[in-house]
């Protein structure tokens, strides 16, 4: 089966998820191949040289959006050479005239790949382009992630109602994105699977967690964040929380993984809540040394008020950090409360300082969080299951879209 | 003091004011109106030249530079101007790029960048040989430094201060952010903005009490705004009994989470995000509010926070920066913690049960912009601070 992912940009060290999917995937026996608007070698190069991302390279096909510069002027005639021999298809195209050949033009690798499933892997990009399932004969599958149905098209109220029609399957990260999903105008007949995110965690080394009591002088509580610096993962209320353990005597050390475009704020809000010498902030860093971070950290907090599932959380429990999350969309799904970590309600930093407090001066509670992480990990979120439900799901798309 | 005093030559003062865009932010318009008003000979020094009937209608002139033009400036320019001011600023950049720059010393008295940074950028200009004063406004000032992603940029920050003869600062709390970086509180002058009282008047009858309090937020939707604690105290005061809602007049990169979060925090009956409104509508709101809400974490001293004051609208606001300085808390409006959503809400809450009160604190912010932040105050003690530039 020859499956096309559809994405913005390939690969992005924040969405490694997209490419352990396609690994796994191309691992199985399917023929999955990655579209997108930009490939950066600078991202490439990100996951450094022994990640298995590589592998990908002969399978990832950009397809810039054409524009009326110069350079797109030489793609739309580069693609209109490879769409020569894709004769039938391209009529279905030119059926529609005029719109219809610049609509091939911008599907052009799309057209020449003749997939079998064509994937967004957000649904926003399905938006204006339910078309390829009539003219590719392909099953149209799309994945809705916080993003698509927490801010985009909020205006219309109809922005998805051709994806809800069209689309062959419907995935989500967990049910939380499912009643967003029917807010945002899904059917609530419609067929759709929730499949979580996956990590392969065999290859995951769980650290004991440290003995004795945390958060002195001596033996600073470490803890760690890890994402995108967005507003959506609410660094502020984060922050203010490490402030309040200190202004509780408790001493703490805290690191931020990930880099973004509100560093500037990020690092604004360190300085006035007196925490330059606490908090350091790592970058963008491969998934490799985001692991060895996991294995310095006593406890994770996350602190988003927007998140469709969280991948990192998944992460940090697999390598056995007590995770103390806000309650944003999919995260109460992803921690099980007071098991393998917190859930407290979001923009509530006093809260997510007690259950920091809790974990840094609890030793049999820090034990008991450490080692129910990895047991969720391998019970829910074990890329094996993933890997069988997107091939069910995929299965299930092409076998709908031939029964019409 | 008046430019041509006889304690100086005896021809207007010749002042280069660099680094300021098009369209130029209202603040500085104001100012430099101002100044050309008073009889300052003014001279813009700037990539794009700003419209042609506005510098002929204030006396202002205009050269090129400091920096080359890219294309944006180009069309920018053409839709200002037409085609031929274009072309001669291209011939103007090329004559620059032969010759070199234009020595100011004999064509200027004093060089004056309102926006610190043009003076990092440029430092020829701070090295120009003729005085140098530099405004210390917010930003660049209390956020920049800190940030990882500008390396260097705290130790040329020193550097201009080191260099700048006087530096102008907004508040008192901005000379002493700006003493962290180098800066000698004996090179500072305070000179606080300011608004027009007579353009931002109250309307003509009290505002109505007896129904929902009507805040307002004026402001770009950024980050430091933080108008989420905005929304946060908001949904607390309403929760807390207040009938409240509140209007929001600004864009920007922001705009995403902040819809977000009136939609999440169930606020979408109480909050309005009204983008960007032109001045005349920007007054007209004001005046149809009771209050003003200003939650910034990072603050020089808001204009428009003085605006609303200037209308007769109490303020709650946070004391970030110089807000402290502008609105006497418990008389004009409340000062509040940076990110206390709980004393946010409850001063929303103390001004929506106590019209009383909230009257009374309107009269007083108005009585206060008037007596201190008035702008023609303002324009002769900034008159004076480059007469003592030049002087030094």
């Amino acid at each position: 089966m020859r499956i096309a992912l559809v994405v913005p940009t390939f690969p992005q060290l924040s969405e490694t998820f997209i490419a352990t999917k396609a690994l796994g995937l191309v691992d199985r026996g399917l023929d999955v191949h990655i579209v997108c608007d930009r490939s950066e070698p600078a991202q490439w190069e990100a996951f450094g040289p022994d990640h298995r991302v590589h592998e990908l390279r002969p399978r990832v096909h950009t397809a810039a959006p054409l524009d009326h510069r110069p350079a797109g002027a030489v793609a739309a005639i580069q693609r209109a050479g490879l769409l020569g021999r894709e004769v039938p298809t391209v009529r279905r195209y030119l059926s529609s005239g005029f719109q219809g050949a610049k609509a091939a033009l911008a599907d052009a690798p799309l057209i020449v790949l003749a997939p079998e499933v064509v994937h967004f892997e957000f649904g926003s990009l399905a938006v204006g382009r339910t078309h390829l399932r009539s003219r590719l004969g392909a099953a149209l599958t799309v994945s809705f992630r916080g993003f698509d149905l927490n801010y985009v098209g909020l205006d219309q109220p109809d922005h998805y109602r051709a994806v809800w029609a069209e689309a062959d399957g419907i995935h989500v990260l967990g049910q939380d994105l499912w009643r967003r999903a029917l807010a945002r105008g899904a059917s609530p007949d419609a067929d759709h699977t929730v499949i979580p995110p996956a990590i392969d965690a065999s290859a995951i080394h769980a650290e004991p967690a440290r003995s004795g009591v945390l958060g002195t002088p001596a033996c600073p509580l470490r803890t760690i964040s890890v994402g995108r610096l967005h507003w959506k993962k609410g660094y502020d209320h984060g922050l203010e929380a490490i402030a309040e353990l200190r202004s509780r005597g408790i001493s703490v050390e805290h690191r931020i993984v990930g880099g973004g475009d509100l560093l500037e704020a990020v690092a604004f809000w360190r300085h006035q809540l007196h925490l330059d010498d606490v908090v350091e902030f790592v970058g963008s860093v491969p998934p490799s040394v985001v692991a060895e971070h996991y294995q310095w950290a006593d406890v994770m907090v996350h602190a988003a008020t927007s998140e469709g599932f969280c991948n990192a959380v998944v992460e940090a429990q697999a390598h056995g950090l007590p995770v103390v999350t806000s309650d944003a969309d999919g995260l109460a799904e992803n921690i099980e409360h007071d098991v393998s970590g917190f859930v407290v309600a979001r923009r509530n930093p006093v809260a997510l300082a007690d259950g920091m407090a809790a974990v840094a001066q609890n030793a049999e509670l820090r034990n008991r969080m450490s080692t129910a992480g990895p047991a969720r990990v391998q019970e829910h979120f074990r890329l094996d299951d993933q890997l069988n439900a997107w091939e069910h799901f995929y299965q299930r798309a092409v076998k709908r879209r031939g029964e019409g | 003091m008046h430019p041509m005093d006889r304690t100086h030559p005896p021809r207007p003062l010749r002042v280069l004011v660099v680094g300021v865009g098009w369209p130029m932010e209202t603040f500085i318009e104001r100012l430099l109106t101002g100044l050309a008003a008073e009889g300052f000979e003014l001279t813009l020094e700037s990539k794009g030249k700003p419209d042609t009937a506005w510098l002929r209608q204030h006396g202002i002139a205009w050269q090129f530079g400091p920096r080359p033009f890219v294309r944006a400036d180009v069309v920018g320019q053409a839709r200002r101007n037409g085609a031929a001011a274009v072309l001669n600023s291209i011939g103007r950049a090329a004559s620059t790029a032969v010759r070199g720059p234009t020595p100011l010393v004999g064509a200027f008295d004093v060089v004056y960048a309102p926006w610190l940074n043009t003076l990092i950028d440029h430092p020829r200009l701070r090295r120009c040989g003729l005085p140098v004063l530099t405004s210390c406004r917010g930003a660049l000032v209390t956020v920049a430094p800190w940030d990882p992603g500008r390396p260097g940029y705290a130790s040329e920050l020193g550097a201009v201060f080191q260099d700048a003869t006087l530096v102008h600062c907004v508040s008192d709390a901005i000379v002493a952010d700006a003493a962290g970086f180098g800066l000698d509180p004996a090179k500072a002058r305070v000179i606080r903005p300011a608004v027009d009282p007579a353009v931002f008047r109250p309307r003509v009858s009290p505002p109505p009490v007896g129904e929902r309090l009507r805040l307002v937020a004026v402001g770009g939707l950024t980050w430091r705004k933080d108008y989420e604690h905005a929304l946060m105290a908001v949904r607390r005061a309403v929760d807390l009994g207040a009938d409240v809602s509140l209007d929001l007049v600004g864009d920007g990169e922001d705009r995403q989470h902040l819809e977000f979060a009136t939609a999440d925090l169930q606020l979408m009956d109480r909050v309005t995000l009204l983008g960007r409104l032109p001045p005349a509508e920007i007054l007209t709101r004001l005046q149809q509010s009771h209050a003003f809400l200003h939650t910034s974490s990072s603050e020089g001293i808001s204009n428009a926070v003085l605006e609303a004051m200037a209308t007769g609208l109490p303020v709650v606001t946070t004391g970030a920066g110089g807000m402290g300085e502008a609105v006497r808390n418990g008389v004009d409006g409340m000062v509040v913690g940076v990110r206390d959503t709980e004393g946010i809400a409850s001063a929303i809450a103390e001004l929506a049960a106590n019209p009383e009160r909230r009257q009374a604190m309107g009269a007083s912010a108005r009585e206060r912009v008037v007596s201190a932040f008035s702008l023609s105050q303002q324009i002769k003690d900034f008159g004076a601070l480059l007469q003592e530039v030049v002087g030094l």
